[in-house]
């Protein structure tokens, strides 16, 4: 974690490398020059060894001679010949300081001892120091002997006279001031030392004399095995402080408790474990600044890595969070290869995002804006400017694309469009909505654009013919919204009544007349309040009798709905029901209707048998399902088919003949009265009616209303009455209001009279009440006896 | 010249005395220990016959510096011999002896010393040359009369000597032991002896190289 940042990678990267390398170069610079410099300290040492010997070998060979001579001198021959011991002892004193020699020995030819110049020494001591060989070879030797606790190079000459007489031995001491003089040629401290082997226990080392200060000394403590004749490497003290060799002087028996010499060549280590120290200084602050030098430098690097990535990131991050971050830099290598590739992104995101929007707010077939485009920038238009909105459609499109196929009308809507745009002035702005429903916006309002617009039903050439159009054009003049703030939906809304105004007008044009929105909203208001209305029983249903003039009595009633409205008050069925057809509600009507009345006459059915109509829609009649709805809640409610009838007007049956006269057929079969309404005012058709499996038709209000006035009216009820009682039809008349008129109608022969001669439509309880009273009523049957 | 013509003399004498000798000679020889005859050994008889009595007159030996040597090497001489130390050359020569037979010194001299040295206690002189350190010769001084020094063959002859025992003395200067007198008894059978004598065998009078440096 802590290491996952580039940066901090390379450094601690770099800093590694390089500490490794370091420390190995330094390693092996050391060591090479601990190596070099041991090389050059044992050289130095062999060297001086070897001058060392050679000095001691020449210094033995100038004592030789020396005493050589010494003993060659005839006064000293004569002197030792008289074997008188106090002469001798003389002699050798004499002699002996001649040569400055420190102990002279005289020995018998034989090697015995005689006499020396060291009385303390005694016979015992020196015996030995001549061995027979050495006697008998009768010439001189040098060697380098303890004789008592001192050591002496000893020279050993023959007294000759001629042959002979004795052996004169001269010992020089290996002191302090032999040791200094060696130092001077050899340039290195010298000690001589004597070292008491033991089998048993540890050897003792006594230090003789030494060119060393007594300081130094006792730090060089050579362990015993180090005094060894066949050590020929020089040995370290303990301290490291010098690097000693050690020869061994004089005979090398190592028997047990035999004191040998040894002469011990100092080099101190100090020599080169200066240069040693200054290397390793000079290493040390090499490396400090090479890794402070690559740090900076990694650092740099790397900064100069990660910036430009910073810097990516983030202009991705813009990128990817839609803003529009600035341009990069120039970059190079990869960090430039990327963000090329950024900016490439970048222009391509934009340019996709520019077709996106253009798309979006685009249609696709004209490359006019669309709705959503022409909603944002009408809405943007109107807030500063007055101006015209016009919603023009081609009519009857549809046909057009029936009868040349989709192409042709692509075609079509394209030409339309250009002639659109091409239009002088030019419009604000040109939309296509829908299908063939387009918008212009033009700033002012000029009533000439109407007449401009004209040029476009000059005829369109196609590829097989040539169309004129008839186009609608609803317009609506706003005002902008600083003076009166509209919502834009509600310019549309207006335009969009005016269009629709337009649709219906003969000359194709229409503008929004104020009051029209209101109505509008009414009728929204109803169809979308309507389902909640009927689930909540806001709506009634009102019972218009329906009086037998045979008969003169009254066993059956038409239902009409009802609905007071809480807010808007009545609202006339003809309106809801009409807005509940355009808008698809008309079946919770109808099945409300249907319950309400078939419970309602379960509830009648006790007391007195009435035939109660419903009215159907002609969308019902297309419903497959109905009969056996209708069916269900008959027997739900246990009522006799005969309780109820229904009502169809003529229009329902044209639509689809085959299917309705089906479904009649199937509510016929169940025992139901089926009634044509309003006959005589819809497309009636007599072949259809001969077909019908109706019981009844009811002759409109519009024939019955002035009846006793109008002798047209008359003849068309008489004649209707006629042929509907030759098709065995019972024939009702409705909207009966005078007695005159129902004195026609009983002439005529009608069978059934519905009217406000009777009654009005009455609520279920007021029609009870109005049925109970109704038998005393004869007056107005009598009136007509009269 | 006079001294040649003695010389010459002598060795008549000698040769006389061998050749008489012949039928009486008896003869020793003696080898070193590689069984080569070895010359300057000095064979030294003793007769333990008390009947025998020694020759009374004084006896004359000459030792010469020739050469820069001394001539002969060895020596074998009955006490009380006076020897000469004629010098045949041309440096001059400081004779000198300390053995304790004789300690003399004959200092710096040309030709002929003033007295030739008398030799009057028995035991063996080394000489030597003050001068001439490598110059070496020895002097076998002997009680007994019966003494000679083996030559080149390693041989020594002792003529006209009664049969008996004799106690026998073998001496050379570069003996590694000194031999100790023994007994021999001189019979018909062995007039021919031989001895062995180890030594160190080393130059004699080794002269140096003419110049310095030597």
């Amino acid at each position: 974690m802590m290491f996952s940042s580039l940066r901090s990678r390379l450094l601690l990267v770099v800093t590694l490398l390089l500490s490794l390398m370091a420390l190995a170069t330094a390693m092996a610079s050391l060591q090479a020059m601990k190596e070099d410099s041991q090389q050059q300290a044992r050289q130095v040492l062999s060297v001086a060894t070897n001058v060392f010997e050679q000095l001691l070998s020449d210094r033995s060979s100038q004592l030789s001679q020396s005493v050589q001579v010494l003993a060659a001198d005839f006064g000293f021959r004569r002197a030792v010949a008289t074997s008188e011991s106090a002469t001798i002892q003389s002699v050798l004193e004499n002699h002996g300081s001649r040569i400055e020699a420190q102990l002279v020995i005289l020995l018998s030819p034989q090697g015995e001892f005689i006499t020396s110049t060291r009385p303390e020494l005694d016979k015992s001591r020196l015996t030995g120091i001549l061995s027979e060989s050495q006697w008998q070879s009768a010439r001189s030797h040098s060697t380098i002997q303890l004789i008592g606790d001192q050591a002496y190079q000893l020279v050993l000459v023959p007294v000759r006279a001629p042959s002979v007489i004795a052996w004169v031995g001269m010992g020089f001491m290996l002191d302090t001031e032999l040791a200094m003089q060696l130092k001077r040629i050899t340039g290195l401290d010298i000690s001589f030392t004597m070292v008491q082997q033991h089998l048993a226990k540890p050897a003792d080392i006594e230090w003789l004399s030494s060119t060393l200060s007594p300081q130094s000394k006792p730090q060089i403590q050579l362990a015993a095995e180090q005094y060894a004749p066949a050590q020929t490497e020089p040995v370290s003290s303990d301290d490291a402080s010098y690097l000693s060799m050690t020869r061994p002087l004089g005979a090398n028996d190592l028997q047990d408790g035999s004191a040998q010499l040894w002469a011990l060549l100092h080099l101190p280590n100090s020599r080169w474990q200066q240069s040693y120290q200054h290397m390793r200084e000079q290493l040390l602050l090499i490396f400090g600044v090479a890794l402070l030098l690559a740090l900076f430098v990694a650092f740099w690097m790397a900064r100069s890595i990660t910036r430009p990535l910073q810097r990516l990131t983030r202009f991705a991050t813009e990128l990817g969070k839609g803003q529009n971050p600035e341009s990069l830099p120039q970059a190079y290598g990869e960090v430039g290869v990327l963000s090329n590739t950024l900016s490439q992104m970048q222009q391509s995101l934009s340019e996709r995002e520019q077709s996106l929007i253009y798309n979006a707010e685009h249609d696709e077939l004209t490359d006019l804006y669309n709705r959503r485009a022409a909603e944002r920038q009408v809405a943007e238009f109107a807030q500063q400017h007055s101006g015209l909105l016009i919603l023009l459609n081609i009519r009857q499109f549809r046909h057009i694309n029936d009868a040349f196929g989709f192409d042709t009308g692509d075609a079509l809507l394209q030409q339309l469009a250009n002639r659109l745009q091409q239009l002088k002035p030019k419009p604000e702005l040109t939309a296509r909505l829908g299908s063939d429903e387009f918008l212009l916006v033009w700033p002012e309002q000029p009533n000439c654009m109407i007449t401009a617009l004209a040029s476009l039903t000059a005829p369109y050439a196609l590829q097989q013919t040539s169309i004129t159009l008839r186009l609608s054009i609803g317009y609506y003049a706003f005002q902008a919204f600083q003076q009166h703030p509209l919502p834009v939906n509600t310019l549309f809304r207006r335009v969009d009544i005016a269009s629709a105004h337009a649709k219906q007008a003969v000359d194709g044009i229409a503008s929004y007349q104020s009051g029209q929105d209101e109505s509008h909203f009414r009728e929204m208001t109803i169809i979308q309040q309507l389902p909640a209305a009927l689930q909540h029983n806001q709506l009634s249903i009102c019972y218009q009798p329906k009086v037998s003039l045979e008969t003169q009595s009254c066993h059956a009633a038409e239902a009409l709905i009802r609905w007071h409205h809480p807010e808007l008050g009545f609202i006339p069925p003809d309106e809801f029901i009409a807005l509940a057809e355009h808008s698809g509600h008309i079946h919770l009507i109808t099945n409300w209707m249907l319950d309400r009345v078939i419970a309602q006459a379960a509830e009648w059915a006790s007391h007195r048998p009435l035939r109660l109509a419903i009215n159907l829609s002609p969308f019902d009649l297309t419903d497959t399902s109905l009969p056996r709805r209708i069916e269900q809640l008959l027997l739900h409610y246990q009522v006799p088919a005969n309780a109820i009838g229904l009502e169809v007007t003529e229009g329902a049956v044209m639509q689809d003949p085959t299917r309705v006269i089906a479904i009649l057929q199937q509510l016929s079969d169940l025992g139901i009265e089926l009634a044509i309404d309003d006959f005589g005012t819809g497309h009636s058709s007599l072949a259809y009616l001969k077909q019908l499996p109706v019981h009844e038709v009811k002759i409109d209000r519009a024939f019955i209303r002035d009846i006793e006035h109008n002798a047209k009216d008359a003849l068309i009820v008489k004649a209707a009455t006629e042929l509907a009682h030759g098709l065995q039809f019972k024939v009702t008349a409705e909207g009966l209001e005078n007695q005159a008129g129902l004195r026609c109608l009983q002439q005529f022969g009608c069978d059934t009279v519905q009217g406000y001669y009777f009654s009005k439509p009455l609520s279920a309880d007021l029609f009870i009440e109005w049925l109970g009273a109704f038998p005393q009523q004869h007056e107005k049957f009598q009136v007509m006896e009269s | 010249m006079t001294l040649s013509i003695i010389f010459t003399t002598l060795c008549l004498l000698c040769s006389v005395a061998a050749w008489n000798a012949t039928a009486e000679v008896w003869q020793f020889t003696i080898m070193d220990q590689h069984g080569e005859p070895l010359d300057d050994a000095v064979v030294e008889l003793v007769s333990l016959d008390t009947t025998q009595s020694h020759t009374g007159s004084t006896q004359q030996a000459t030792i010469k510096q020739q050469s820069l040597n001394f001539v002969p090497f060895v020596s074998a001489v009955q006490v009380g011999t006076l020897i000469d130390f004629p010098n045949f050359d041309r440096t001059r020569h400081h004779v000198y002896s300390f053995s304790a037979a004789k300690v003399f010194e004959i200092q710096l001299y040309h030709d002929r010393p003033e007295e030739p040295i008398e030799f009057d206690t028995a035991g063996i002189v080394a000489l030597g040359c003050n001068i001439h350190d490598y110059m070496e010769a020895y002097v076998y001084v002997s009680e007994s009369p019966l003494v000679a020094v083996t030559d080149e063959q390693g041989q020594a002859h002792f003529t006209h000597l009664p049969a008996g025992d004799y106690q026998l003395t073998i001496w050379h200067p570069f003996q590694q032991h000194s031999l100790p007198p023994k007994q021999f008894r001189l019979t018909e059978h062995n007039k021919a002896s031989s001895f062995r004598v180890d030594v160190t065998h080393r130059p004699k009078q080794p002269t140096p190289q003419r110049g310095f440096g030597s």
